[in-house]
């Protein structure tokens, strides 16, 4: 028995984390209301609570690694012979621990979420925190009344654990529910920055900018999660699937599914500044679902292979889930004028409009799933009548939902936002419907013949209207996901080329600089036109099930049953065993018509010991990317060896994963940071390089230190001494963080540089209008280029757009324009001081110049409080002082137009709109570049341009 | 457990039989028990005269060798069923005899199938007069599982589910027997219970092993056995079994239905108990006449067991487990046993901490709330002393910038635009700090 008393330490960790979330959340909310100085200790109050969670996994580690049965959690969910890794994955077998599991990975979100905040989104950054504290709370509460994962055992300590269900004993398990988990438990991120938002009313755009790469990689944890889940079902439960709607399934479905929406209908609002609200409520509703889904999963509410034990802790979800949708609507409510829409869809035929079809298919999927889900419930409840409801019903209704969603996945890339003309659509459309249809045709024409008919005639489950014409669609539901497919793959593949060549055209480059150029300028739009293709082969997958092919037979050795064109031979039964279980495994040969061998399996059953009762089946799968085999030994005689196997050929599965790949490839070029953020965030002293060099140090530590460690004392020794070391490190940082925080809160940190007063909102706001109308520009002009939209309504849209750019440009100089100068002069002592060179030298030769009478060039004196106490800026009448303080200070372009001074690389003028990343002749129209002389077209000569700023500084702005 | 039972079997021969011809005080809600009367030395041929006699009247009553058999478990079966060759694959033979082997004509037997997706179906025929009926076209394989039914009288006859093979049909025979509905011959031989205490409640299984002495198959009341369970037991549980008992949850207690055939019946349920607290007292109904009730708790070193008008419990190690356990047997002239009263002390809880940590935290709570109600301002000294961190922090930056500039890590066009950012954010710190100074002033 291990010397530490786990089982009391655990506890104590649990109510310290409660404690220390619960402080948290109180300086958080201090911080947030007017003391910012506070921030500092919020956030390392975060970092303690994190910290303490780990100490909790740690502790639980050691438990399970010495086998101390105090605990009834690792006497239930392991045994003596469990090899160490298994032992690991016991954390999360069962609920208690699972419960444990999944604040340890929020605190792991939370302490990496606020790491990355540090200085940023100061406003929101305490309400973040608090909602995150209030989280994490919730769990620690559930621990310790409901499902404490350190509980002793009431009774006396039993020699040796029940061990864990042979199922979860795979190495699926591994990374299935910890990458579920992670995408479940990761909404709680921008769930947070979305209450913030509500807290403070800073409802713009700023908090999506926040959540962008956060929710991305949320949605590739949960969509992988789900995969990996559909995988193991599919190679270990031995049913012959990867998804049976199963409650527990559908509990992490349905979050995914409003999640999608939300991840669409965020580019919205981004782009146009709609969809405030709606975005909101998705986000809301997303985490909702999440916390639902471990509801439906864990209270054992309703029946499911394979959710966690029926317990008690369904009251509490209950009440927390009435907690959450009470105070997001009344938040929302209290909300509602600032989350108004700034536009409106002008268009039907506009991308924001197929976002908002695609939104509203998605929250029907989700609502659907949900009724589907809980009606036995619901059934039972009000018409005291047991139904079940099975996978032929959501399959019949997700056919028609997916078709559509896939249709709306290549309608989005070809409409161009706003408003798209006729004509436009008809040349953006044509090639892709054309690919489409011919992939129709031959289909129609030659699928039979190769094994995939168009047609498979499928019969109504009941006797109802609806379900008859369901059934119907079901039956040309391969001829449909053809021609949607297909379009859905002329779509993406037409972006592509045609993005390519506009660069090649406009931009003069190759072919493969072209393409990386254009993806990696719209990494997120490219990423996610991979991730519709991803999604493309996957459904492929998905319609393989109309072909699938199943046969059962007893056999005796030598004997062969036939399927599908192969032939599966039983050849002989072999016993194995090891510590823990004992196998049986039937071997078995395929061979095709020609009776050649395709290939060599051996289905089996696994005995193991702390389950005698409950025998695994070990399907064997022979993969291809045509059509699986999959074997399934039902049973086998050992005496006369006679053997009852189950052969399915189930075609196109690999296509499954295979998109599940491209899936994630898509989405790691949508998250992964430009060359100019990775560039940024070294600026702002956060080192990759240094982060890199500190965990391959780490590594290599524990690579020397993990073998020695094996071999002096045994694996799970080791293990468990690691785990001791690991909670020991672990105590030293929730010691220095908690000093950190209490520090802050009592004011004796002088480290808190980022708890300067944040960017008034109104700034905020402006600043993002100004991104979100440069964004719709560059959209405007390329999809100009693309030929989506006609020059009519792109002269149209872009003088308005231009308009209001000037606008925004206007008011934004006006708020810091004259300090700009003391800056610049600020930055440019500092250099010199460090003996670097600087952009703003000069101002230090102003400076020297204006201890002499000052010249008239000068816009403004610096700003004396003494002097000028009540000096309140207008905006309207500094607006040219503002533009007088700004001329100078950049590098600038000169435009040719108006002789205005704009941004070294802006691409349109501030004042009159013109573009001045290249000339246009005033004879031919042709656009040159901007510092031609003459026109490449006709020769025309242009007239001399105005000097550029740093030449002349002493110049009026015209 | 089967030790015991063997030791109890020979050990009470002589009183079971004798309770077996008590007419006992039933508890409140017990079927009616017919009259038995007290007979002494009876000789073997008197008690054959005397099972004529009574077979004669249609009187119902237990002889020896019947109780010996039926305590013994060597009753016969009343349903068996296995694969056989001369069955036509893809179909079940069911023959349905008497208890002396007769045929028995235009029974109606029924066929429950089981889809390996959780649908179910049923179908009825009669059997012909050599007692056979025949179902035939049936799908074979894994995928669905058989099970035959035969009702009568209240009683449900089954036998257990099976799987048709690919290669043979099935034989199934099932033995009719009388019903009644008097509980004379029937007897709890053993009534159990287990304890097991489970983080916050206590789990408690009870284990009731009939024994159905006589040839007949005992019918339990129409409208069902009420059986009550201790007041706040949640979570009640039973398990299923492939004979014909029934315990379907009520309001507080369950309802026991269904039939016990000759033999032994063994049926469990179970149910938690709330725990809050250091101890626990709860009263557990007999529903029958019981010869043995037994006590039993896995038990932490400090725990202790009492149960009123038992002895007390007796610790035991088994399987590393420390087991406490009591037991008593019962005399035919012993009183009713109505219920026995069990009592748990020093159990151990999961202590203070948690109490002490949510008040800590509400009191936080309360804090945080208070704050956000209340509001407040930034200290000037901390503003100011964060403003000049922040330059600092954005004078370093730009002298980073600078550094990647001169070593042509990046380019002048980027170089100016981070340094105008860079400069922008300084500029608002210049705002932010003039703003403070006229606040001061």
């Amino acid at each position: 028995m291990p010397a530490i008393d786990v089982p009391f330490l655990g506890s104590l960790v649990i109510s310290l984390t409660l404690v220390s979330a619960a402080y948290t959340f109180a300086v958080s909310l201090a911080a947030g209301r007017g003391r910012p100085q506070m921030l500092g200790a919020a956030r390392f109050g975060t970092y303690a609570t994190c910290a303490l969670i780990a100490l909790g996994i740690c502790l639980l580690a050691y438990a399970f690694q010495t086998h101390d049965f105090r605990i009834r959690y690792v006497a239930r969910y392991s045994d003596r012979s469990m090899s160490w890794w298994y032992l690991v994955t016991s954390l999360w077998g069962g609920q208690d621990g699972s419960l444990l599991w999944w604040s340890f990975l929020l605190g792991g979100w939370t302490s990496l979420c606020t790491r990355w905040m540090k200085g940023r989104f100061t406003e929101l950054q305490p309400w973040v925190i608090a909602t995150l504290m209030s989280i994490i709370g919730f769990f620690q509460i559930l621990m310790l009344f409901a499902a404490n994962p350190f509980a002793i055992t009431p009774a006396s300590t039993p020699l040796d654990g029940e061990g864990l269900n042979p199922l979860l004993q795979n190495y699926w398990m591994i990374i299935h529910p910890p990458t579920l988990y992670m995408g479940f438990v990761g909404w709680s991120i921008p769930f947070s920055f979305a209450i913030a938002a509500l807290a403070t009313g800073r409802l713009h755009d700023e908090w999506l900018h926040a959540i962008r790469k956060w929710t991305l990689m949320v949605w590739l944890f949960l969509s992988c999660g789900l995969l990996l889940g559909a995988l193991w079902s599919y190679e270990e439960l031995g049913w012959g699937g990867y998804w049976a709607w199963d409650p527990v399934e559908n509990a992490s479905f349905m979050p995914w599914l409003v999640g999608t929406a939300f991840l669409h209908s965020i580019i919205i609002q981004e782009r146009y500044g709609m969809l405030k609200g709606w975005n909101i409520f998705l986000i809301c509703l997303t985490f909702f679902m999440t916390i639902f889904g471990t509801f439906l999963t864990r209270s054992g509410l309703i029946a499911s292979v394979h959710s966690f034990a029926k317990s008690d802790i369904g009251i509490y979800f209950v009440w927390y889930m009435g907690f959450l949708a009470t105070g997001c609507a009344a938040l929302i409510i209290w909300r509602w004028k600032k989350l108004a829409a700034v536009h409106k869809i002008e268009s039907l035929a506009s991308r924001e409009f197929a976002f908002l079809l695609n939104n509203w298919v998605l929250i029907a999927m989700m609502v659907t799933t949900l009724v589907l889900t809980t009606f036995p419930l619901l059934s039972e409840w009000m018409w005291q009548e047991e139904v079940t409801v099975g996978p032929p019903i959501y399959n019949r209704w997700m056919v028609p939902f997916g078709i559509v969603l896939l249709t709306l996945a290549g309608v989005g890339p070809l409409i161009s936002w706003r408003k798209a003309t006729g004509k436009n659509m008809a040349r953006a459309f044509a090639r892709p419907v054309g690919f489409a249809i011919s992939a129709g045709v031959l289909h129609a024409l030659f699928g039979s013949a190769v094994g995939f008919a168009a047609y498979i005639p499928a019969e109504a489950v009941y006797d109802a209207p609806a379900d008859k014409l369901l059934a119907a669609l079901f039956s040309v539901a391969p001829l449909i996901s053809t021609i949607t497919c297909s379009f859905v793959v002329g779509t993406v593949f037409q972006e592509f080329w045609r993005g390519t060549t506009v660069r090649m055209r406009t931009k003069g480059e190759n072919a493969g600089t072209a393409l990386i150029t254009l993806v990696s300028r719209a990494k997120r739009r490219y990423g996610g036109y991979i991730v519709h293709v991803a999604v493309v082969l996957m459904y492929i997958g998905f319609t393989g099930a109309a072909y699938d092919v199943e046969k059962e037979a007893a056999l005796r050795p030598g004997e062969a049953l036939e399927i599908g064109g192969y032939q599966v031979r039983y050849d002989d039964v072999r016993m194995e065993s090891d510590t823990s279980k004992r196998m049986v495994f039937t071997d078995m040969t395929i061979l095709d018509a020609d009776g050649d061998e395709v290939a060599l399996v051996s289905p089996a059953k696994f005995i193991y010991r702390t389950h005698p009762e409950m025998p695994t089946t070990e399907v064997a799968i022979r993969y291809g990317l045509i059509e699986d085999i999959y074997v399934i030994m039902a049973s086998v005689d050992s005496s006369t060896r006679l053997g009852t196997f189950r052969v399915i050929i189930r075609p196109l599965v690999m296509w499954i994963w295979l998109g599940a790949l491209l899936m994630i490839f898509g989405t790691f070029i949508a998250v992964s940071p430009s060359v100019k953020e990775v560039l940024a965030e070294r600026q702002r002293g956060f080192s990759m390089t240094r982060g890199a060099r500190a965990v391959a140090g780490v590594a290599a530590l524990l690579s020397i230190a993990i073998p020695w460690l094996v071999v002096r004392f045994g694996a799970t020794h080791a293990m468990g001494m690691i785990f001791v070391l690991l909670a020991g490190a672990v105590v030293l940082g929730i010691l220095t963080f908690l000093w950190q925080s209490l520090r802050g809160a009592f004011g004796a940190d002088e480290g808190l540089a980022f708890a300067a007063a944040a960017p008034r909102v109104e700034r905020v706001a402006l600043v993002d209008e100004k991104n979100a109308l440069v964004r719709s520009l560059k959209d405007l002009e390329f999809e100009r280029d693309l030929g989506k939209i006609s020059d009519k309504d792109y002269e149209r849209l872009e003088k308005r757009l231009r308009s209001r750019a000037r606008e925004v440009l206007r008011l934004l100089d006006v708020d810091v324009a004259p300090y700009i100068e003391d800056a610049e002069r600020l930055v440019a002592k500092h250099l010199e001081k460090l003996g670097k060179g600087s952009p703003y030298r000069d101002r230090l030769r102003d400076e020297s110049e204006e201890s002499a009478p000052p010249k008239q060039k000068k816009k403004k004196s610096k700003p004396k409080a003494e002097a000028e106490p009540e000096r309140k800026p207008d905006p309207v009448a500094e607006s040219a002082t503002a533009k007088a303080a700004l001329k100078p200070a950049r590098g600038t372009v000169t435009c040719w137009s108006c002789d205005t001074e704009n941004d070294a690389d802006a691409d349109w003028c501030k004042k009159c709109g013109s573009r001045v990343s290249e000339r246009q002749c005033g004879e031919c129209d042709t656009w040159n570049d901007p510092d031609a002389a003459f026109c490449k077209k006709c020769a025309h000569r242009f007239e001399a341009r105005a000097e550029t700023a740093s030449d002349s500084e002493t110049e009026e702005p015209k | 457990v089967t030790r015991f039972i063997l030791i109890l079997v020979a050990c009470a021969l002589v009183p079971l039989s004798a309770f077996a011809q008590q007419p006992p005080e039933m508890p409140p809600g017990h079927p009616p028990v017919g009259p038995l009367g007290a007979r002494e030395e009876i000789t073997d041929e008197e008690e054959r005269a005397d099972q004529e006699n009574r077979e004669e009247r249609d009187e119902p009553g237990v002889p020896e060798e019947h109780l010996r058999q039926a305590l013994a478990g060597e009753t016969p079966e009343i349903s068996s069923a296995g694969p056989s060759p001369e069955v036509p694959t893809g179909s079940i033979r069911v023959m349905v005899v008497d208890q002396h082997g007769d045929p028995v004509p235009a029974v109606d037997v029924e066929l429950a199938v089981m889809h390996q997706d959780g649908e179910r179906d049923r179908n009825r025929q009669p059997t012909d007069e050599a007692g056979l009926t025949i179902f035939g076209d049936l799908p074979t394989g894994s995928g669905q599982a058989y099970r035959i039914n035969v009702y009568d009288g209240g009683a449900r006859i089954s036998s257990n589910p099976f799987q048709l093979p690919p290669d043979q049909g099935y034989h199934v025979s099932i033995i009719k027997l009388p019903t009644t509905r008097n509980a004379e011959a029937v007897l709890l031989m053993l009534h159990r219970t287990f304890l097991e205490l489970r983080a916050d409640r206590l789990h408690v299984v009870h284990q009731l092993q009939f024994v159905n002495l006589a040839r007949e198959t005992y019918v339990f009341p129409s409208e069902g056995l009420e059986v009550r369970l201790p007041e706040g037991a949640t979570a009640f549980q039973t398990q299923e079994v492939m004979t014909d008992q029934r315990l379907v949850e009520t309001d507080g207690g369950f309802e026991l239905s269904g039939s016990l055939t000759p033999g032994r019946t063994t049926l469990v349920y179970a149910y938690d108990l709330e725990l809050d607290g250091t101890e626990l007292d709860f009263e557990v109904p007999i529903p029958f006449r019981t010869f043995a009730v037994r006590v039993e708790a896995l038990a932490s070193p400090d725990m202790r067991l009492e149960v009123d008008g038992m002895p007390a419990a007796e610790a035991h190690e088994t399987d590393g487990h420390r087991l406490l356990l009591t037991e008593m047997q019962r005399e035919p002239t012993d009183p009713p046993l109505d219920a026995i009263r069990i009592h748990l002390r020093g159990i151990e809880g999961p202590g203070p901490e948690r109490f002490v940590a949510i008040g800590a935290a509400l009191v936080f709570l309360v804090m945080g709330i208070l704050f956000a109600y209340r509001g407040g301002a930034a200290d000037p000294v901390h503003a100011a002393r964060s403003r000049r961190l922040q330059k600092d922090e954005l004078l370093a930056q730009a002298a980073e910038l600078e550094r990647m500039f001169e070593t042509n890590e990046v380019g002048p066009k980027y170089r100016q635009k981070h340094m105008d950012i860079i400069t922008t954010q300084l500029a608002s710190l210049l705002r932010e700090e003039e703003a403070a100074k006229s606040r001061d002033a």
